[in-house]
């Protein structure tokens, strides 16, 4: 690995953070206007055209607040708790493949520059792995508050988010069952069928009935790990004032702000991965040189609307109707369906 | 659409709840508001249809002589329960009242129209003209001549 090689991988990080953070600054524009629109309101549309100015609005008056510290906080944790909120958030998206490979010449031999930051061979339990870290973000921000609607609010999210990993678990293991590997780049480029020397899309999820089911249950438990409405137990407002951010305000509840957006756009690009073809664009004439990465940013911004869209439609369950959601239905369920798909691999495979 | 208080079986309840149908329906629900057009009026661009006897700024009126209607009688005044008009009565060359001061502090006055009511001679009227915030509380007091109408109606009678 030569200079080049580093110089490469730098503009990849590069290039993937910001399109990162992009994303989730117009996330929270599109969970406005669409929020707006199902409310037969226009949403925000005063700040640049069509309200696209909002984002730096909300952030430069965030970034200018008066920093508040509370007195009786654990001073280290409280400032730690949104950064390491961000830092899971954006760090699952480094495993997530966003293109095939172009080739470029640099340095005066050709090289072939595949497009995604790492492919660990381990991937998707990478990703399992940070989920299970940002945990501590929102449990440590609602610790460190030293505030009881916070440790409430934390210790809902902490119960919460582990008894979901189990059902998410299930749910990927469903897709490693049907592609036999756990890295995500194989998983992509495993969701196609060969027919007639064509090869055609052929996403996990209509591969039913066990995709269908694997993708129901990890979609459920992808809107629990994020902690969005139907499951935004943590910051119930009626019951906890705003949970586990009660104490934080100006930028270091900006923090949270955007690990909440980000977690949005980082879970539906998981989805989009494991189950929706990732960066592979559907046969549609005159979309062939369409790159993925424009493909994989539509997906998200498809399951981003669901899970606005769900928000705003549903209302938010009971503490003990979620967990037992969480227990008795998803978690038996995906059981029997990686029965299911054993069975269809012992058949088929 | 079946009427929900029909009590359903207990199968029917179990695959509507398996296919997620009650779920279905109210997000196809919110999606129909998604793409209906919306209420929302564009304040600035847009101005509200305002009904015939709004209750806006105030203004005295003429008569088609271009001779002011108001005799400083004082009942606006006094009917006034925020007592926010003050009057000095005068009197002009041909021996008539007139009010020598007419003011109206509107920040005081909350619109609610009985000086209209009060007036004999239908000289204080009301507009439709409701943008009316200002950053100076001098502004705000509305003295005679930014009262008066430029125009007037009704022949004067004659004493």
């Amino acid at each position: 690995m030569d200079w080049i090689d580093v110089v490469i991988m730098l503009v990849k990080i590069l290039v993937v953070m910001v399109a990162w953070l992009t994303l989730t600054a117009y996330n929270t524009l599109y969970e406005r206007k669409v929020c707006g629109y199902i409310q037969s309101r226009y949403g925000p549309n005063r700040a640049g055209p069509l309200g696209l100015g909002q984002p730096i609005a909300d952030a430069l008056k965030l970034l200018m607040k008066e920093d508040l510290m509370p007195g009786a906080v654990n001073r280290v944790l409280f400032v730690a708790a949104p950064i390491i909120a961000i830092l899971t958030a954006i760090i699952m998206f480094s495993a997530i493949p966003f293109g095939g490979s172009i080739t470029l010449t640099l340095g005066g031999q050709e090289r072939v520059i595949p497009l995604h930051i790492a492919n660990i061979n381990v991937g998707i339990l990478y990703i399992f792995a940070i989920s299970s870290i940002s945990v501590y973000g929102i449990v440590l921000g609602g610790w460190s508050s030293n505030n009881k609607y916070s440790l409430l609010g934390g210790l809902r999210t902490g119960a919460q988010m582990i008894s979901y990993e189990l059902a998410m678990g299930l749910g990927i293991i469903t897709v490693v069952m049907m592609t036999g590997s756990l890295s995500l780049v194989d998983i992509v480029s495993e969701q196609v069928i060969h027919v007639g020397g064509k090869t055609l899309p052929m996403w996990n999820m209509f591969k039913l009935p066990h995709g269908l089911i694997g993708f129901v249950i990890f979609l459920i438990a992808m809107f629990a790990e994020t902690n969005r409405a139907p499951f935004d137990l943590p910051e119930a407002e009626q019951e906890l004032v705003a949970g586990y951010h009660t104490e934080y305000s100006a930028m270091k509840f900006g923090g949270f702000f955007v690990a909440e957006y980000g977690n949005m756009i980082t879970a539906s690009a998981i989805i989009a991965t494991l189950y929706m073809g990732g960066w592979m664009g559907l046969p549609i004439v005159g979309t062939l040189y369409i790159p993925g990465f424009i493909w994989l940013i539509a997906k998200i911004a498809f399951l981003c609307f669901v899970f606005i869209w769900v928000r705003w439609t549903i209302p938010r369950f009971r503490y003990d109707q979620l967990m037992s959601i969480g227990w008795k239905i998803l978690l038996p369920v995906g059981l029997a369906n990686v029965f299911l798909v054993s069975i269809i691999n012992y058949i088929f495979g | 659409m079946s009427d929900p208080r029909k009590k359903r079986s207990g199968l029917s309840r179990l695959l509507r709840t398996i296919f997620f149908v009650d779920i279905l329906k109210g997000m196809a629900l919110t999606l129909k508001y998604f793409f209906k057009p919306k209420i929302t009026l564009q304040y600035p661009e847009e101005k509200r249809q305002l009904p015939e006897r709004y209750r806006g700024l105030h203004r005295l009126q003429r008569w088609a002589d271009g001779s002011e209607r108001c005799v400083a009688c004082g009942l606006c005044a006094a009917v006034c329960p925020s007592e926010c008009i003050y009057i000095e009565p005068g009197e002009n060359e041909n021996g008539e009242r007139y009010a020598q001061v007419y003011e109206i502090e509107l920040l005081r006055c909350v619109f609610c129209g009985f000086c209209v009511e009060a007036c004999p001679y239908d000289a204080i009227v009301m507009t439709d003209e409701y943008e009316l915030s200002d950053y100076e509380k001098e502004r705000l007091l509305y003295t005679k001549e930014r009262l008066l109408a430029e125009t007037g109606f009704g022949e004067k009678p004659s004493v």
